[in-house]
């Protein structure tokens, strides 16, 4: 199962539609939460819930929104993840942030993402695999470091 | 800095508020800070399905992502909830809630702490901006991230890099 997930904040038509029309064409199911995005017609999809982990412990593959908690949750469960960042111009966010994101997790985790639409292909996601490391090198310098500052 | 509210006891563990808006800025909040040795964490945020769930929680009613009545009504929140727990540092991974939170910690003389959203390390947030006069401390998740800020800015890690 390929999993889809946009968070809820503003919609994502543009992954959506295009997740739901290559369901077509996909030989495994494509199940996605949509928030406040249009449809899915032809596959699986649901508003919200309460908990994404039943989705994510099923999935082959996760194709989310560049949104920091939800790539770091689903790094630590290692699942294959493509990234696809919200854009300003598409009126997806109030800025490009997320591309920002993507790309600072593409360098350091090596996570794919993808910012023309049409470059998420059927091959590709038939075919991605790719399991990036979690580094916790940073976070637990951070709070190493925060517990010097808030202790002294 | 006014210190009578604050726990004097250095056995006690010190207590930390939390304030950011719900979803990724909780998130990175609670993924930086919960957890942490000889803390006490209390969370300030907004009421949702979320943080309805949560223990050991303040929350406020939304009213309007970007609104001055939103950060107005955080503010008022945060000057009640500061006098009850008495923490003895504020902080914010923003974005409204933070605003209100670090103003009414200003108010009431708490020492605070800004972190920087990991999202970002070449541009900055509107709260960082607005913040960064402010605080204490001013942390970024980035290295790259410090050309963007002056001399305060400290960089200590952060939640992936």
């Amino acid at each position: 199962m390929i999993f889809v997930a946009v968070g809820h904040a503003q919609p994502f038509d543009r992954l959506v539609g295009h997740m739901d029309r290559l369901s077509l064409k996909l030989d495994e199911p494509v199940v996605q939460q949509v928030g406040r995005s249009a449809g899915p017609v032809h596959c699986e999809g649901f508003d919200y819930a309460a908990s994404l982990g039943p989705y994510y412990d099923q999935a082959r593959l996760v194709v989310v929104h560049a949104g920091v908690g939800i790539t770091l949750e689903l790094l630590k469960m290692n699942k294959p993840i493509i990234l696809v960042p919200r854009q300003q111009k598409f009126g997806e966010h109030f800025d490009d942030h997320q591309i920002e994101t993507a790309e600072k997790f593409n360098a350091t985790c090596g996570l794919e993402y993808i910012l023309d639409i049409e470059d998420l292909t059927i091959d590709m996601l038939k075919n991605y695999s790719y399991i990036a490391a979690y580094k916790e090198d940073s976070l637990r310098m951070f709070r190493e470091n925060i517990g010097l500052i808030l202790h002294a | 800095m006014d210190e009578s509210h604050e726990i004097k006891d250095p056995a006690s563990p010190v207590t930390l508020l939390l304030a950011a808006t719900t979803g990724g800025h909780l998130t990175e909040g609670l993924g930086l800070f919960e957890g942490l040795g000889d803390t006490r964490l209390v969370v300030f945020s907004e009421q949702t399905t979320r943080t309805e769930g949560m223990g050991n929680v303040y929350t406020y009613g939304r009213t309007g992502r970007g609104t001055a009545k939103t950060i107005f009504c955080a503010f008022c929140k945060a000057l009640f909830v500061i006098r009850k727990e008495k923490p003895r540092w504020v902080v914010t991974t923003g974005a409204e809630c933070g605003l209100g939170a670090i103003l009414a910690a200003k108010v009431l003389r708490r020492r605070t702490i800004f972190v920087e959203t990991a999202c970002r390390y070449r541009s900055r947030s509107k709260t960082a901006r607005i913040l960064y006069p402010l605080v204490d401390v001013f942390l970024v998740q980035h290295a790259e991230s410090l050309k963007l800020f002056g001399k305060k800015a400290r960089y200590i890690g952060g939640l992936f890099g």
